[in-house]
C-alpha cells in the first residue's frame, strides 16, 4: 500500500484504542472478530524477539482458529489462570503508520499492559507490530505480533491474558 | 544436617493404604537449606544440550543447582563447565545468556583475562604480580566438580564423589534414548527459550508434571480446544485410567501410554487437527523411525506418550512435542522455569511448523496449559499457610492397586520417597 493511500495517524490509534477497550473489557469474542480471515496473532519468545516463528519457538502462534478458542477459552470459568478475571488495562503509544505490502499496511506501536488479580500486579511492556487491511466495515487485523519488552517472564510468571 | 526435622515429612503406610506429605515441606526455610545441601549439591543437575554449543566457540552461560555457569566449546572442540565467577574479585565473566565464537572472557571489573578453557591469560597491569602466581591453576576459572553427557543431554554435579552419570539416571537411560533416536540425525534444542517462574514450592512442579489425574480438570479448557478442531477426542477417557507408571530409580519415574492420547505428534502420530495434507509426511516419518530403530522401540518412539521425571528437577516430556524443563527454587514459595523443545536436527520445514504449533498450544508461559498450571501451583503453596492447622497432602491414589495406572499417584511417591531418603542422610553419607 502507498504512502498516498496510508490511513491517518488519528484513524489509526482509533482503532488501537478500540482495540484496547474491547480487551480491557472482556469482549474477546468481539476482539477476535477485528481478525480477518487470514488473522495471525503472535509472541515471540522473550530472548529471541527479532525472530521468526519458522526459526524460533514462539510464545504464542496462533492462526485465525486457535485466536478465536482462545477467547474463547479465556471467557470460560474453567480458564483457572483467568477466574476470576484480571483487570486489565492498555495504555498505548508511538503510534507509527508505515506502508507495507499490495494489499496490508503496517502500524507500530508501544503500549504497557497491567494486570491486576489476587493481590498481584504484573507489568507488561510491549511493542506492537500489525499488519492491517481495510475490510468493508473498517480496519482488520491480517496479522498482530506482540513484542514483550522484558528480558523474561520471570516477574509475571506466565502470559494469561490477551496482551 | 541430615536426620530429623523436628517434624514428620512424609507417612508412608503400606498397610492401610496412605500415602501423605507434610505440607512444612513446601513452606520451611530450613528444608530448602537442607535441600540445597543434600540434594541439589550431590544430584547430577541438568544444564544444557550439546546441541546449544555446535561450533568452537559457542557457549551458553546460565544458573544451574543456583550457581553461574557457563559451557563452552573451545577452538579445539573440547567441551568445558566452569563457574561464571572470576578469580579475582568475583565478578561475573560473562553477562550474555549465549554466544558464538567467544575466544576469551575478559572480567568487566579489572579486566582478567580467561581463556576458552577458563585458564588466566592476563592481567592488566605489568610487574604487579610474581612470575609464579598463576603456577597451581587456582586463578583460572574454577571447573565445576563434574559434568558428563548423556545422549545429548549435559548434567552437571557439585558433588566430586558422586557416582557416574550413567549410573545415577539408571532407568531414565532409557526415556533419554528414546527421545534422542528420534531424529536420524540426532536431536537440537529449538531456538526460544521459555524463561518463567512460579510463586510455588519447586516440589510441586515435579508432582505436576506428571500428573495426569489433574489433566480433566485442570486442563479442562485444553481438551474443549481439541474438540473443536477435529474428532481425536471422540472416546477418549479423560479421567487417564489407563497406561502406566514405572520406576525407573533413584528417585525417577515416568508415566507413560501408547496411541491412546488425543493429541498428535509430528514425530509421528497424525489426527485431524494436522490437516490431510500433512498425512503423508507424517506416516513416512514413522515408518523411517520403525524401519531405523526396529518395531518394538520404534512403536514407542511415534506413538508413546511419556511424562518423565528425573531427580531432582528434571522433566523430560514427550507428548504433543517434547520438552525439556528444569527448575530451581530461590525461596521455599518461588521458583525459576527454564524450558525448551527439543527436535529432530534437519526436520522439515513443515514438520517443524506443526511441532512449534503443536508445542505452544498446550505447553508453555502462554499456552493453553501451563498457565493453568502455574495457577494451581500457586493456590496450592497459598493453602499451606494453613499447613498448622489443615497439615497434609494426601498422594494415596492407586497405592492398593495391583495394576497402576497413569491417573494414579506412584511417580510422586516414588520421588517423595526417594526426597525423604536423601533429605534424612548425613553430608558424609551417599544415598
Amino acid at each position: 500500500m502507498s504512502d498516498k493511500n496510508l490511513p491517518s495517524r488519528q484513524e489509526i490509534e482509533d482503532f488501537l484504542i478500540h482495540e484496547a477497550e474491547l480487551i480491557d473489557d472482556w469482549q474477546l469474542n468481539e476482539w477476535a472478530e477485528l481478525f480477518d480471515e487470514h488473522g495471525e496473532y503472535q509472541v515471540p519468545p522473550t530472548d529471541k524477539p527479532k525472530s521468526e516463528p519458522e526459526k524460533s519457538l514462539y510464545l504464542i502462534y496462533d492462526d485465525r482458529h486457535r485466536l478465536s478458542e482462545r477467547a474463547k477459552r479465556q471467557l470460560k470459568k474453567t480458564d483457572h489462570s483467568e477466574f476470576p478475571r484480571s483487570i486489565v488495562t492498555h495504555i498505548i503509544s508511538n503510534v507509527r503508520v508505515k506502508p507495507g505490502d499490495d494489499d496490508y499496511f503496517i502500524v507500530i506501536c508501544n503500549a504497557v499492559v497491567h494486570r491486576s488479580r489476587l493481590q498481584q500486579h504484573d507489568i507488561y511492556p510491549v511493542r506492537c507490530e500489525y499488519r492491517i487491511v481495510r475490510g468493508d466495515t473498517g480496519f482488520r487485523i491480517r496479522r498482530k505480533r506482540v513484542i514483550l519488552g522484558t528480558e523474561t517472564l520471570r516477574n509475571q510468571g506466565k502470559l494469561s491474558i490477551i496482551i | 544436617m541430615g536426620g530429623n526435622l523436628g517434624f514428620e515429612t512424609i507417612q508412608d503406610d503400606r498397610e492401610n493404604g496412605r500415602f501423605r506429605v507434610h505440607r512444612g515441606v513446601f513452606t520451611k526455610n530450613d528444608v530448602l537449606e537442607r535441600e540445597r545441601a543434600l540434594i541439589f549439591d550431590r544430584c547430577w543437575l541438568y544444564m544444557a544440550h550439546v546441541s546449544e554449543v555446535q561450533k568452537p566457540g559457542d557457549f551458553v552461560s546460565r544458573r544451574v543447582g543456583g550457581r553461574p555457569l557457563i559451557f563452552i566449546r573451545d577452538r579445539n572442540g573440547k567441551l568445558h563447565v566452569y563457574f561464571n565467577s572470576c578469580s579475582h574479585r568475583g565478578a561475573m565473566v560473562c553477562r550474555e545468556p549465549s554466544g558464538r565464537k567467544r575466544k576469551n572472557f575478559q572480567c568487566p571489573y579489572h579486566g582478567w583475562v580467561f581463556s576458552d578453557e577458563g585458564k588466566l591469560i592476563d592481567t592488566p597491569g605489568p610487574g604487579a604480580y610474581p612470575d609464579t602466581f598463576n603456577n597451581d591453576g587456582s586463578l583460572d576459572l574454577q571447573p565445576v566438580p563434574k559434568f558428563a553427557e548423556y545422549r545429548g543431554f549435559v548434567f552437571v554435579n557439585f558433588d566430586a564423589d558422586a557416582v557416574s552419570l550413567e549410573e545415577y539416571l539408571a532407568g531414565a537411560c532409557e526415556i533419554l534414548d528414546l527421545v534422542a533416536s528420534q531424529g536420524p540425525q540426532g536431536m537440537e534444542i529449538q531456538p526460544g527459550m521459555q524463561e518463567y517462574s512460579v510463586r510455588a514450592n519447586w516440589k510441586l512442579l515435579q508432582e505436576n508434571s506428571a500428573d495426569a489425574y489433574h489433566a480433566g480438570i485442570t486442563h479442562s479448557t485444553y481438551f474443549d480446544y481439541l474438540g473443536s478442531r477435529d474428532e481425536s477426542l471422540e472416546g477418549f477417557d479423560n479421567t487417564l485410567s489407563f497406561g502406566g507408571v514405572r520406576d525407573l530409580g533413584n528417585g525417577h519415574a515416568v508415566s507413560e501410554s501408547q496411541g491412546v492420547m488425543p493429541w498428535g505428534r509430528p514425530y509421528a502420530r497424525w489426527v485431524p487437527g494436522f490437516g490431510k495434507e500433512a498425512k503423508a509426511e507424517i506416516d513416512a516419518i514413522a515408518r523411517e523411525v520403525i524401519e531405523r530403530e526396529g518395531v518394538e522401540k520404534g512403536e514407542k518412539i511415534v506413538r508413546g506418550d511419556r511424562n518423565t521425571l528425573i531427580f531432582p528437577n528434571l522433566v523430560i516430556n514427550d507428548i504433543m512435542a517434547v520438552t525439556v524443563r528444569t527448575f530451581y527454587p530461590y525461596k521455599p514459595d518461588y521458583m525459576e522455569v527454564n524450558a525448551w523443545s527439543l527436535a529432530p536436527i534437519g526436520e522439515s520445514p513443515t514438520s517443524r511448523e506443526r511441532r512449534s504449533r503443536n508445542f505452544v498450544e498446550f505447553l508453555g508461559p502462554a499456552g493453553f496449559s501451563t498457565p493453568d498450571d502455574v495457577e494451581m501451583l500457586a493456590l496450592c503453596q497459598q493453602g499451606y499457610a494453613a499447613a498448622d492447622f489443615a497439615p497434609w497432602n494426601d498422594i494415596s491414589r492407586g497405592v492398593t492397586k495391583d495394576v497402576v495406572e497413569k491417573s494414579d499417584e506412584l511417580q510422586m511417591r516414588i520421588f517423595w520417597r526417594h526426597w525423604d531418603k536423601m533429605l534424612k542422610s548425613e553430608l558424609e553419607e551417599r544415598v
